[in-house]
């Protein structure tokens, strides 16, 4: 299992940096995201802004992955590889960017339409922001990752979507994945107790149908089985006292 | 990026489909990288000798919660433990999707 590493203040301050630059990478690549932009540009857009700004794509070479971004299209999950493809009208499209900034990473996604989209894909996007803020509400001291899944599980459950279970959050800091694993269902008060300090990459994955999955041949590309479409929205965040602190708050709230 | 749940496996009850113990039920007590893990059923295969697994090549479950609880916490949970846990949780149906009330079972991470 993994090491679940405990961070100092100053710590938590220099994933707090990685995390306003990975923000506002995010920020510029939703604000590129339109009807006939491949996936490849908004892959470039996104390294060529965390490298002018002195931080590394997290992702890039991460256990072989060969883009900067990950891009998941409508019935992709995530871990979409960025390529030629071109984005269409009434599409939805997963961004999950990690930067890599002074020892530390910083990890969060966002799925947002691409121009118009129906009425009950609309509903699959704010139910997965609804779920990824049920579960950062649990990050604090005197909870469990277990109760962090079921606040996320509960949310989306009663929306009628649901929960992928084969994939799940993870910690995050010095190494892009570290312990705790983060399940986004589970038993409240169950899985591993809370601690402050500790951070973690929340990341509910909301499908429309099924709850099964599979994997392209490409090795990465987490699909639904049943084709329906799948959301996804994550932030880093450091376990307080009291509550979680986002490390990678938007600066602005963009549109979905 | 989201992490392959490998840990989730952890106190899963799972039914071997492949090698010469087809059939045979165990619980997962380790994971070793994306597709391998470790694999016990407390009698012939205990904590002391638990057997390597592929993914691949079972069926899983629903989770024991306390014995999965226990593994996701790193104790090493008894043989006696883990033939109980075999005893009680129902293993002849692959796990299906929990209903919105249904959220106390089988999470592996409980």
């Amino acid at each position: 299992m993994s090491v679940i590493e405990i961070k100092t203040p100053a710590e938590i301050a220099r994933m707090r940096r990685a995390g306003a630059l990975a923000a506002q990478a995010l920020a510029a690549v939703l604000e590129a995201v339109a009807p006939g932009v491949t996936t490849a540009a908004l892959d470039h857009l996104a390294e060529t802004f965390i490298r002018d700004h002195g931080a590394s794509p997290s992702f890039k070479g991460y256990r072989g992955f060969p883009g900067s971004i990950c891009v998941s299209v409508d019935d992709e999950v995530v871990h979409g590889i960025p390529g030629p493809r071109r984005l269409r009208a009434g599409s939805i499209v997963s961004i999950d960017l990690g930067v890599y900034l002074d020892g530390f990473h910083a990890d969060l996604a966002r799925t947002v339409p691409v121009g118009q989209v129906d009425g009950a894909t609309q509903r699959l996007l704010v139910v997965t922001e609804e779920a990824l803020a049920a579960g950062i509400a649990e990050a604090c001291a005197r909870r469990t990752t277990g109760d962090i899944g079921h606040a996320i599980q509960r949310v989306v459950e009663r929306a009628g979507f649901s929960v992928v279970r084969d994939l799940a959050g993870h910690g995050v800091g010095r190494a892009l994945h570290e312990g705790p694993e983060l399940p986004n269902f589970g038993a409240a008060g169950g899985g591993v107790p809370l601690q402050v300090g500790m951070t973690l990459a929340i990341e509910p994955m909301v499908n429309a149908g099924g709850v099964k999955v599979t994997v392209d041949a490409d090795g990465w590309t987490v699909r639904t089985r049943d084709a329906a479409r799948s959301a996804h929205a994550e932030h880093t965040v450091a376990v307080g006292a009291e509550g979680a602190d986002v490390l990678t708050g938007l600066p602005v709230a963009a549109p979905i | 990026m989201v992490e392959e749940a490998t840990g989730g496996l952890l106190g899963r009850v799972v039914t071997s489909k492949a090698g010469r113990d087809r059939g045979d039920r165990y619980v997962v007590v380790a994971t070793l990288g994306a597709d391998m893990v470790l694999v016990a059923d407390g009698q012939r295969r205990g904590m002391d000798r638990p057997k390597k697994k592929n993914v691949k090549h079972l069926i899983l479950h629903d989770a024991a919660p306390a014995l999965a609880e226990a593994l996701a916490r790193g104790e090493r949970p008894r043989d006696e433990v883990i033939r109980t846990a075999l005893a009680d949780t129902a293993g002849d149906a692959p796990s299906q999707p929990t209903p919105a009330s249904g959220a106390t079972g089988g999470a592996p991470e409980a």
